[in-house]
């Protein structure tokens, strides 16, 4: 553990990568042996159930699984925005917000669904004003300025997705799934740290590939 | 069988039953669960709640606050609505830790709103320290828990509300060119 390098200590020096990574929690997580059947139940309904990041939200149950049901809904629900842009608006969002885990995660599942490796490494690498194509950059740039304080998402955002083929309905999909990851990333952020995986977190990161590959089976399916 | 609560989604972009089938309708399940984010977080009262020592006044001001530094003042209001028996704190959520009504603030309180206003403004700035600050002042794990995901609920409620509000007035535009 101990040579366990923190990554993204902060914004400016985080180094965004599409690396698998493993989240630590700062304070002690819900042990799944000695926590209550409720606990025991959402821990395992959650989307990593080895991950102390789960672990740790479950202190409150109740909270914990209406969240996992709210990325369930706006990310998997259909019909409407293809996933693999959904996921670009939450790699996006994540990446303004500086969350290093959340970016590498979310970034690994645009590229399986759109295949456009490049141009999410240019975004990681150079930043959210990359160069990009039409489409794209329409939801990048909606999906950056959802992310502001005060909030910069307005009417040039929404004439720029529809020119670029996105119906209302497909509009709020962008909105959804960028709005989910300003609550995702400060849990993230603010509870624990991302680290270069060590043998104590190969569940957890074995959760994280097997959830990777699970959504591109019922994507598949369902497509 | 319950009555189903008012949507504060909707509340908070001031959609009426029309507009809001017309914009949203096409995810109920995104209705459905962020209403039920809301309600586990911050229920009618916390008989029911695992974490009953972060109270509920203390919740409502956190979620005001974090409406208050996102700019969202029809969040605010609503948080406020429900902070009527405690008008101190609708102040301190309005006017921060660092003002007379946070002078004369608890410790606990006015640490959960430092804490608040990093994971609001500068999320990527938190540290380890910060949640020793909040031990410090007497929370534990699950009352932390809980303390952050009301902030960070709010940092998405009002994403999906002002999105909301300004595809309200794309569309109504359109539909009256």
């Amino acid at each position: 553990m101990s040579d366990s390098t923190p990554i993204g200590a902060t914004s400016t020096t985080a180094a965004f990568t599409t690396d698998e990574l493993a989240w630590h929690a700062w304070i002690t997580p819900v042990d799944p042996e000695t926590g209550t059947p409720e606990q025991r139940a959402v821990i395992e309904a959650s989307v990593w159930p080895n991950s102390p990041y789960f672990r740790l939200l479950a202190w409150h149950p109740a909270a914990l699984h209406a969240r996992t049901l709210v990325d369930e809904a706006v990310f998997l629900g259909r019909p409407g925005l293809r996933r693999g842009e959904r996921e670009l608006a939450a790699t996006v969002v994540s990446r303004v917000n500086g969350c290093v885990l959340c970016t590498s995660v979310h970034a690994r599942l645009t590229i399986t669904f759109t295949k456009k490796a490049d141009e999410v490494a240019r975004i990681l690498d150079e930043g959210v004003d990359t160069e990009l194509d039409e489409r794209w950059r329409a939801i990048t740039d909606a999906a950056a300025a959802l992310t502001a304080i005060p909030n910069a998402f307005g009417p040039d955002n929404v004439a720029a997705l529809q020119a670029a083929g996105l119906k209302p309905a497909e509009i709020l999909d962008v909105v959804q799934s960028g709005a989910f990851f300003a609550w995702a990333n400060r849990l993230m952020l603010s509870l624990g740290e991302p680290l270069a995986p060590s043998d104590d977190d190969i569940a957890a990161i074995g959760d994280q590939q097997s959830n990777e590959v699970r959504s591109l089976a019922t994507e598949n399916a369902g497509a | 069988m319950t009555v189903a609560s008012p949507d504060v989604i909707d509340e908070l972009a001031a959609l009426d039953a029309e507009q809001s089938a017309a914009l949203r309708g096409h995810r109920p399940d995104v209705i459905a669960t962020a209403q039920a984010s809301y309600d586990a977080l911050l229920p009618a009262d916390l008989s029911a709640d695992p974490v009953p020592g972060l109270d509920l006044p203390t919740r409502l001001l956190i979620a005001a606050r974090a409406a208050q530094l996102e700019q969202f003042p029809t969040a605010v209001a609503h948080y406020a609505a429900r902070l009527a028996d405690h008008p101190e704190l609708v102040t301190l959520a309005v006017d921060g830790p660092n003002s007379l009504a946070g002078r004369d603030a608890s410790r606990r309180h006015r640490a959960i709103l430092r804490q608040v206003e990093l994971l609001v403004i500068r999320p990527a700035a938190t540290t380890s320290s910060d949640l020793g600050a909040l031990g410090a002042a007497g929370l534990d794990e699950a009352q932390i828990v809980v303390a952050s995901q009301v902030a960070a609920f709010v940092s998405f409620q009002v994403r999906v509300a002002h999105g909301l509000i300004v595809l309200k007035s794309t569309l109504s535009t359109e539909v009256s060119a």
